[in-house]
């Protein structure tokens, strides 16, 4: 990291961090007893947090965290944004590792399976017991098996080495592995690895079936390329090619309603008309002339047309991008279909421009489903007498068909690793609880070229009484009595590090090196400059997949939020809304409402989807995003065990898989199932937080078309020149943004000017062109404007708003109590935020992030359903085109506007909530009575209700079961019955921030204080600063040609600005 | 009447067939309206017992609300005002009627209102009793609902008198105390002649505070009416103003199909409308209960129905018009409202609205329907139905409808706790109803008097 800045909050981090390396991280024996506060120590002061850098292990993407910690607790995972996967985004699935740490189910200590009931034993005890079992089973040479999750880095090594001294054998299994990748880039350009790909320099991308917004890859830094990518008026045109639309094709510009299965002949179609073309490269050893764009036609139902189109574009827009792998479209044909999508990458000439074999993530290790079978096989002879199960829970994960539950039962001692009864580890015989990776030392290697660090972040939570994996099996080893490992996993740790040392560490001794990279969360090589390309070497029979058994639908099965079901015991992520349905807490049907009409099913029925496997039933959720033929229905939900939030929740969509698996790479088929569908008896019960997604001509998520931004001259936020709707503006005066008016025009024309120069948005309430409509059809309120200023009457600083500059603001809003004044020269911010929705992907990181900054409570189905949802941020999705073709779907970020005229202030009797002299919206959670006028007064309605007492320990409501309540924010007041809450933009971290610029006597520096959702959003859709600072970068955004304002026309003047999405229309036609 | 002429015998035997014909003297009247004021029947006691169970469920509801919090509530995010606030709004639109029939009436002289003014007097006082009790309990925290109020504290902290909510507190308080003044100032002849006859103890000093002294002298008199001008002049804006704010809960808002500056009027009609309307019912149930219908006439409760007609008209000139300047204006997020009003999820409260208030009391335009007691009873009930949902309506379809359309779909479902305080509220009014009937004078035997031939003493 060359341009690694040295800042002030850096080395706070970095005393934080040597703190813990010292005391904690590198102890050689942690200590087992948090420190009393009777006698402080020296080095923790209460109230300042402290940062420790780590790395995420909620999934194979390994990104760097830093850690916040309060008093000796974690309480908030933020992005590290030096690290070189993420660069300071996280997903939701990384924020809530949080409720991992703390969560109420975690084992308490290590649990034996006496005659089928589980007890609570010691660690002398429970090693002893394995270790009898482990030297048994060497002894007998009948043998040991260890499954591990994608562990990576030294863990990896460990249970290999573990595995191979038991005697036995070691497997990784990873449920969304891509194998099938892996498997067609070693056949096509030899090199078996799942590449990064780089969005950000793409002219287009076609993603064929590719979820890589959501668990392919690496989701955070692919959002981030992505964002990069969309960004560019005349670029980043998208194309999504799957049947269902998925939340990352509903960013896509275009999509491709391909029938399912369709994905590969549709590649190929393109292959076809480029190499006829000769538009691109040619592939050796592949014969494409069966695949004329007509003869894709009748498998596809694309029309051939459409394909030449993309074939063209995909050739002649370089570099381009085609991905594919993704779980959804996983076929028995997935190698094919990732090695047609290499051979259209190989033909434009992608490779090493857009697609990085060199800069590989790290599945190196996962065994093939090939491997697992042979696994299962193994344990179904009885080869296995003892099996040894971490990060992983492939009881849940592997479909039925495969035999994994019954095969256990045929081994004779299972041990699992797991801190909580997961659906594995309750069939096991032994749970070795491990500690979280928040509380542990650990490595991983996510990617090539990339060594990241896991420290702990504090003491182990003390009411658990689990250790680290690594020391776990070592003790294992040692009381079996195999293998030569060092005492502790933190010697075997730092053992592995010698070799980073010798690479990293020139000049320094191993501790210095060790300490540094600690607290930089690892160590890293600089991306090579140079673009390798990859030579296609491989011929390649393809043949389209045929899907099993009877029925009228195909069935998809698709990853949610959750990921593999990992996620389903946090609940912050069952809270979350899933991105296309806004479902929570439960499993649903994705169905056309023709298809659901069919069978008589209305939303929320629940219907029966059988195929030969099986049957799920499940409530429908009629989508325009789906084709007729389709079904789709998520993974992740319907645990057997793993705890009181997962627990039978949903159902299990893997038991609608027949036998079915790719016959190159062993890879499951997900996609591979025709079903038939039926309503099912059973209440109408699917809790949806938001029932509705068209937005009624309201202009909440507004688009502009790139035409007309070109012709505004768009200088991408940097204020230059402003085109404005205003009539009467061109008189003004001294303003800061003078009305851009042509020589002699007067402001009628001038509104004028741009007119026909394309598709406006929904309500382009800031366009000129929309004042082209007839005079009947015009809406005066919508185009209200704030009165001018008297001659003489002068604007305080904080009454600016981000709706208009000074100088057009009305006269300030009275500050009612007498001691508060907008004339105190000592108030020098204006707060405000500016949401650029054409970068928001939806991913809703920014609401986990919201929830565990500011102590949101859960509130479950039946509340969200009731329009109850506490979160005071939420993603609000707006279809505005669907349904194959040109496609629109928005996502806005919503929460308190922070209005300058807020309405919600003066309807409050009792001054709870009022303006503070920042512009923020205060809320004085103690002065609430409850009346709720406030939020009927809302035109955005983003003020949530204390319906129940969710902070009280003693009530059946209560949201933060011990210890999940370890967690809350002290800075943070946790919320009573019967008052209302909202978004403060994070005030406490604003005090934070003003705070630290005043000890060190210095301004504020824009970018210093990020409010929660703005630091962890991976795109950067959400950027939070002063108004009053003229050079902060949400000035400038909210002077964007494409800024707008929700609900103008009301005359709230709010704090966010919110910048348009582009329209990239017709663009290939 | 046919030219035969009747005997006596004959005469009195017709005045027992017509109840309204029951002779009535100077004495009699005394006697018909002080007789109500005695030991409870069996059937009194018997609905007294049965308000107090309701009410005692009605009041297990309150306190579940408030241990539990308002989820017990029906409330769904963009619906944070529901059943409470429409009981709220309902009830001080029952109370306008009294103040209507006592003061205004009074003042524009028409006697009708002498036979009726007490019981529509009384019916406002409980009514703002009873609607006072709803924005407390409707709130997260009830018990901290003196905050509303403006007392100096060490904190220096005032309500925001810009808060329509905090005009409320100012209306509501002020038409309570007005209108108890002015039921009690009324109440004083009556109440001395029931102390004459009283012979409980309980009842002699009640009656005897209440009668402040009084003895029926001259001055007395002349004082007494006085005071009953004054007080009628200072009642009358107040039955225009404290609608017209409880209005303003909803018109100063900018929630589509709340603001709209035909709100306050349309609101005081809305409340008279209803008002009058439960004024009908407790009299006709009153009369036929206590044999008063010599007293309350077919004729005066005609008129009072005319009262309805005309409030009627007036209410649905308004619907129209709400309708209208929604489709003409030009904000579509209230033209959205009132299409979701009349055709959305509550379709059906809607209707039962408009039907309930604007078509039905069209039949009150045939002479026959006015004089009909039976079937006029079931209209002024449906009047009430009418306009209890009115209030439901414009409250929670138009918060079901508001500017964001990302909460659209959630709808409002009342709870059992609702229904169960809704059900209390009426059993707390009824509570007071039943006593008051049974332990004050419930007409004016003052001011019937004034309607009765002059007693002429005979000379010896």
């Amino acid at each position: 990291m060359s341009e690694f800045t040295f800042k002030r909050r850096d080395f706070l981090k970095l005393v934080g961090i040597g703190v813990a390396g010292t005391t904690t991280g590198c102890a050689s024996r942690p200590a087992e007893k948090l420190i009393p506060y009777l006698v402080a120590p020296n080095d923790l002061l209460p109230g300042v947090p402290y940062w420790y850098a780590s790395t995420c292990r909620e999934c194979s993407a390994g990104c760097g965290i830093l850690v916040k910690t309060r008093e000796g607790r974690a309480i908030k995972v933020e992005g590290n944004p030096a690290h070189p996967v993420n660069r300071g985004g996280l997903c939701g699935l990384g924020h809530a590792a949080l409720q991992g740490l703390y969560h109420p189910d975690r084992l308490k200590s290590p649990m034996l399976k006496v005659n089928g009931q589980w007890k609570a034993i010691g660690w002398d005890e429970a090693i002893r017991t394995a270790a009898d079992r482990l030297a048994t089973a060497k002894s007998g040479k009948r043998g040991v098996a260890v499954v591990t999750g994608n562990a990576t880095g030294s863990f990896e090594k460990l249970a290999r080495e573990w595995a191979a001294a038991a005697g036995g054998t070691h497997l990784v299994y990873e449920a969304f592995g891509h194998e099938a990748v892996r498997e067609a880039n070693r056949r096509t350009f030899g090199q078996a690895v799942v590449p990064t790909f780089d969005f950000a320099r793409a002219q287009m991308v076609v993603s064929f079936g590719a979820d890589f917004l959501e668990t392919f890859g690496s989701p955070v830094a692919q959002a981030r390329g992505f964002a990069a990518m969309r960004a560019q008026p005349q670029a980043g045109w998208f194309v999504t090619v799957e049947p269902r639309l998925s939340p990352t094709g509903a960013r896509a510009d275009e999509w491709v309603a391909v029938r399912p299965g369709g994905e590969l002949a549709l590649a190929l179609g393109m292959a076809h008309v480029i190499a006829k073309e000769g538009l691109g490269r040619g592939a050796a050893g592949v014969d494409l002339s069966a695949w004329m764009p007509e003869a894709v036609e009748e498998r596809t139902d694309v029309p051939a047309k459409t394909i030449e189109r993309l074939a063209r574009a995909f050739a002649s827009r370089r570099p381009s991008l085609a991905i594919a792998g993704g779980v959804a479209a996983q076929s028995a044909q997935a190698v094919a279909l990732a090695a047609a999508v290499n051979l259209l990458n190989h033909m434009a000439g992608n490779l090493g421009e857009t697609v990085r074999l060199d800069q590989a993530l790290n599945f190196d290790a996962v065994a093939p489903f090939r491997d697992v079978q042979g696994l299962i096989e193994k344990m179904k002879q009885g080869e296995v007498d003892v099996l040894v199960v971490h990060g992983a829970d492939p009881a849940y994960s592997i479909p039925a068909w495969a035999g994994f539950g019954a095969a256990l039962d045929q081994v004779l001692f299972k041990i699992s690793l797991s801190s909580v009864m997961d659906d594995t580890a309750e069939r096991c015989d032994l749970v070795l609880p491990e500690t979280h990776a928040l509380e542990s030392l650990g490595d991983a290697e996510p990617m090539r070229g990339v060594w990241s660090l896991v420290q702990p972040t504090m003491q182990r939570v003390p009411m658990f009484d689990a250790r680290p994996a690594g020391d776990t099996l070592i003790a294992l080893a040692k009381a079996a009595g195999f293998g030569a490992f060092p005492d502790t996993w933190d010697a075997y740790l730092r053992n592995e590090w010698k070799a980073r040392h010798a690479r990293f560490g020139a000049g320094r001794t191993f501790e210095a090196f060790w300490e540094d990279a600690l607290k930089q969360g690892g160590v890293w090589e600089e991306a090579p400059a140079g673009k390798p390309g990859a030579a296609w070497s491989g011929t390649h029979a393809f043949a389209s997949p045929e899907l099993q058994g009877v029925g009228e639908v195909a069935v998809v099965l698709f990853p949610s939020h959750l990921h593999d079901g990992r996620g389903a015991n946090k609940p912050w992520l069952q809270e979350l809304p899933d991105r296309t349905t806004t479902a929570v807490w439960g499993s649903w049907v994705e169905i056309h409402p023709d298809t659901a009409a069919k069978i008589g099913v209305a939303q929320g029925d629940p219907v029966r989807v059988e195929t030969a496997a099986g049957s799920v039933v499940a409530p429908a959720y009629l989508y325009q995003g789906i084709r007729r033929d389709t079904v789709a229905i998520p993974l992740g939900q319907g645990h057997a065990a793993y705890g009181r939030y997962a627990q039978g929740r949903g159902v299990n969509a893997l038991a609608l898989l027949p036998p079915a698996q790719d016959e190159a790479s062993g890879a499951l088929a997900y996609l591979s199932a025709r079903a038939r569908l039926s309503k099912a008896a059973g209440e109408s019960a699917l809790p949806l937080a938001q029932p509705n997604m068209h937005q009624a001509d309201r202009g909440i998520a507004q688009g502009i078309a790139v035409a007309s931004l070109i012709a505004m001259e768009y200088t991408g936020g940097k204020a230059g020149r402003v085109l404005e709707p205003a009539r009467g503006e061109g008189e003004r005066a001294g303003s800061a943004h003078p009305a851009p008016l042509p020589p002699g025009a007067t402001p009628e024309e001038a509104a004028h000017t741009p007119a026909g120069l394309g598709k406006e948005g929904p309500r382009g309430v800031n366009e000129p062109v929309l004042l082209e409509t007839p005079p009947s059809q015009r809406r005066p309120g919508l185009y209200t404007e704030p009165r001018q200023l008297k001659p003489g009457e002068v604007i305080p600083p904080h009454a600016i708003t981000a709706y208009e500059p000074e100088e057009k603001v009305r006269s300030p809003r009275q500050i009612p109590v007498h001691e508060g004044s907008y004339s105190n020269p000592n108030h020098h911010h204006r707060w405000a935020m500016a949401i650029d929705i054409n970068s928001c992907n939806g991913c809703q990181a920014c609401v986990v992030a919201c929830y565990a900054e500011n102590n949101i409570p859960v509130v479950g189905p039946e509340m969200t359903k009731r329009g109850r949802q506490m979160a005071w941020l939420r993603i609000e999705r707006y279809e505005e085109l669907l349904g194959g073709g040109p496609n629109d779907v928005r996502f806005v970020p919503m929460m308190c506007q922070q209005c300058t005229d807020a309405p919600c202030e003066i309807v409050c009797p009792v001054y709870a909530t009022y303006h503070n002299p920042e512009g923020l919206n205060a809320q004085v959670y103690n002065r609430c009575v409850g009346t709720r006028y406030c939020s009927n007064n809302c035109p955005y309605k983003v003020r949530q209700f204390n319906w129940f007492d969710y902070a009280a320990p003693e009530k059946e409501t209560f949201a933060f079961p011990e210890p999940l309540n370890w967690q809350l924010n002290p800075d943070v007041t946790v919320r009573s019955k019967g008052v209302m809450e909202k978004c403060t933009f994070c005030v406490q971290r604003i005090l934070d921030g003003k705070g630290n610029a005043r000890d060190e006597n210095r301004p504020l520096r824009d970018g210093e204080i990020q409010t929660a959702c703005a630091q962890s959003c991976p795109t950067e859709a959400i950027v939070f600063g002063d108004l009053l600072d003229p050079e902060s970068k949400v000035s400038k955004l909210s002077h964007d040609q494409r800024r707008y304002w929700v609900f103008n026309e009301l005359n709230t003047k709010p704090g966010i600005t919110y910048l348009k999405k582009l329209e990239r229309e017709s663009e290939l036609a | 009447m046919s030219g035969t002429v009747l005997t006596g015998a004959a005469a009195a035997a017709l005045h027992r067939d017509d109840p309204e014909r029951r002779p009535l003297t100077q004495k009699s009247l005394n006697d018909d309206i002080l007789r109500m004021i005695a030991k409870p029947g069996p059937v009194w006691i018997a609905v007294f017992a049965f308000d107090l169970l309701v009410l005692l469920v009605g009041g297990l509801c309150l306190r579940n609300q408030i241990v539990l919090g308002l989820g017990v509530a029906g409330y769904t995010r963009p619906v944070m005002w529901a059943a409470y606030i429409t009981n709220f709004v309902f009830w001080v639109g029952i109370a306008h009627c009294g103040t209507l029939v006592s003061a205004i009436l009074f003042l524009f002289r028409s006697h009708f209102r002498r036979a009726v003014y007490r019981v529509a007097e009384a019916m406002t006082v409980f009514g703002v009793l009873t609607a006072g009790l709803f924005p407390l309990l409707h709130t997260g925290r009830p018990w901290l609902g003196y905050w509303l109020v403006p007392y100096p504290t060490q904190r220096g902290l005032w309500p925001n008198f810009r808060s329509p909510l905090e005009w409320d507190v100012f209306a509501v308080t002020t038409y309570l105390t007005v209108s108890s003044i002015f039921f009690v100032v009324g109440l004083i002849p009556d109440v001395a002649a029931a102390r004459d006859r009283a012979t409980g103890k309980v009842l002699k000093t009640l009656y005897t505070a209440l009668s402040f002294g009084w003895s029926g002298g001259n001055n007395q008199w002349k004082h007494y009416y006085g005071a009953y001008l004054y007080f009628a002049a200072i009642a009358t804006p107040l039955v225009l103003s404290v609608h017209s704010v409880v209005s303003w809960d909803f018109a100063v808002s900018q929630t589509a199909g709340w603001h709209n500056t035909i709100f306050a009027p349309y609101f005081v009609a809305g409340a008279i409308f209803s008002g009058v309307a439960l004024v009908i019912n407790l009299l006709i149930v009153i009369r036929k209960a206590f044999r008063l219908e010599h007293i309350v006439t077919t004729d005066h409760i005609e008129k009072l129905s005319k009262l309805v007609l005309l409030t009627s008209t007036i209410v649905g000139y308004s619907y129209l018009t709400e309708f209208f300047m929604a489709w003409y204006g030009p904000s579509n997020a209230e033209r959205d409202t009132f299409l979701f009003r009349y055709f959305g999820h509550f379709w059906w409260a809607s209707w039962i609205m408009f039907t309930c208030n604007v078509i039905l009391p069209l039949l009150l335009w045939f002479k026959g329907v006015r004089r009909n007691l039976p079937v006029l009873f079931v209209l002024m009930l449906f009047v009430n139905v009418g306009m209890w949902f009115e209030r439901f309506v414009i409250i929670i379809t138009s918060l079901a409808r508001p500017f964001e359309p990302y909460a659209w779909g959630v709808n409002y479902r009342m709870s059992w706790t609702e229904a169960g305080i809704t059900a209390g509220a009426f059993a707390w009014f009824f509570m007071f109803f039943l006593v008051f009937v049974k332990v004050l004078p419930a007409f004016s035997i003052t001011e019937i008097k004034e309607t009765l031939p002059v007693p002429r003493r005979r000379k010896g």
